[in-house]
């Protein structure tokens, strides 16, 4: 025993080296030695292209999420789909399949910027007021919203997007059938009310 | 020798431990939720995204990329905040009191992500789709890490006190005079 206890120590002494080596050094640790380093991007300006100046009353948004998934046929999976029904053993396709979880928000209200002059009657201090259809202003699904669940083949750029603004599609659709866009026409006219009534007019809204 | 067997067990747990998860802290709301946004100013900007990958030591060769988006970005105010007291009145003359502008959404839509360049490196692979998404996304938190240096707030500012005073016009008003919470604002008479 007596024998063994310098060994033992000098052992326990490297264990205790390689373990704090990496927190002294900037060296990989031993459970992180193969692990990628992520790669950051450069910071780089923001150039304004285009300034608008426009009236949209945003007054109804829906936050959702949606899975979307697509399939781009090889041109051998017909003849392999047909193997596959005579044959005991599946062989596997060469289909493309891009299956995406994309998180959004669908805003809705009234463009202003559509009120022309002889929408806004005044007469003895009562503002009769032609308010514009309500509509679906925006759709923001950002990169952070977006998770690729599962990518087999190789997608380029156009049918990834493609699939993305189906995700989109879907987005606008389930919004639109939880009744977003009468609601926000609603509490549209509610609120030009109040302004109006604030502002010292009666007022009467008609679309 | 069985001190010694102990001890190394016990700095062997200490050390490999399991660490703690970060919670999931992605309990979204999907659901309906009223806004009173007057949204008066839409700025269009572009930006760069460069990225080099060749940090691993075990990888041999480098990759590296540059890709473009655009990112709309909308300000305004709310609405909400307003009520009577926003507002004072005599005869033909109004004074109005608004609440301070806010950016109101930041777009940056997924047709606007382009792929400029790429060089791979013989031993690398391509940058796969994942991996330019995750590099989009970091583009993103930069773009809402800079908004304040593009001025569009005071933009939002200008554009709401146009709007608002073209809006009270239709109305009848001849002098209209536009504060933000209490500051001497625009006046504009017929």
């Amino acid at each position: 025993m007596r024998k063994l206890k310098p060994y033992l120590l000098l052992a326990l002494i490297v264990i205790l080296i390689v373990l704090l080596l990496p927190t002294f050094f900037k060296i990989p640790s031993i459970t992180n030695i193969f692990k990628p380093k992520s790669v950051t991007i450069d910071e780089t300006p923001i150039l304004i292209k285009d300034i608008r100046s426009i009236g949209q009353l945003i007054t109804y948004v829906a936050y959702d999420e949606v899975v979307a998934d697509s399939i781009i046929p090889s041109n051998t999976s017909a003849l392999i789909r047909a193997f596959n029904t005579v044959s005991p053993v599946n062989l596997p396709t060469t289909d493309k399949r891009l299956v995406l979880i994309q998180k959004g928000k669908v805003f809705a209200g009234l463009d202003l910027a559509k009120l022309r002059d002889e929408d806004v009657k005044v007469t003895n201090h009562t503002a009769y007021i032609r308010l514009p259809a309500p509509t679906i202003l925006e759709v923001v699904s950002n990169p952070s919203d977006i998770e690729i669940f599962s990518e087999q083949g190789k997608w380029n750029e156009g049918e990834v997007a493609a699939v993305k603004m189906k995700a989109q599609r879907m987005l606008v659709q389930r919004a639109q059938q939880r009744g977003i866009i009468d609601r926000a026409g609603v509490k549209a006219s509610s609120l030009i009310d109040k302004f109006v009534t604030d502002a010292g007019y009666k007022v009467l809204i008609t679309r | 020798m069985l001190t010694m067997v102990r001890l190394t067990i016990i700095l062997f747990l200490f050390l490999f431990s399991c660490k703690s998860r970060d919670n999931d802290n992605k309990n979204r709301v999907l659901t309906l939720k009223d806004m009173s946004d007057l949204a008066t100013v839409e700025y269009r900007v572009t930006k760069i995204i460069k990225a080099s990958d060749n940090k691993t030591w075990y990888k041999l060769g480098d990759r590296k990329i540059l890709m473009s988006c655009e990112a709309t970005i909308k300000a305004g105010i709310d609405m909400s905040q307003l009520d009577k007291n926003n507002f004072q009145i005599t005869d033909k003359s109004i004074k109005v009191n608004l609440p301070q502008p806010k950016i109101i959404s930041i777009n940056i839509p997924v047709e606007s992500i382009k792929t400029e360049y790429m060089d791979v490196g013989i031993l690398r692979s391509e940058f796969s789709n994942a991996e330019r998404y995750s590099l989009a996304t970091q583009a993103e938190q930069q773009i809402k890490a800079s908004i304040n240096e593009l001025g569009i707030l005071d933009q939002a500012k200008a554009n709401t006190a146009a709007f608002v005073t073209q809006f009270l016009r239709r109305l009848g008003y001849e002098k209209i005079n536009i504060n933000y919470n209490s500051r001497i604002g625009n006046e504009r008479e017929r």
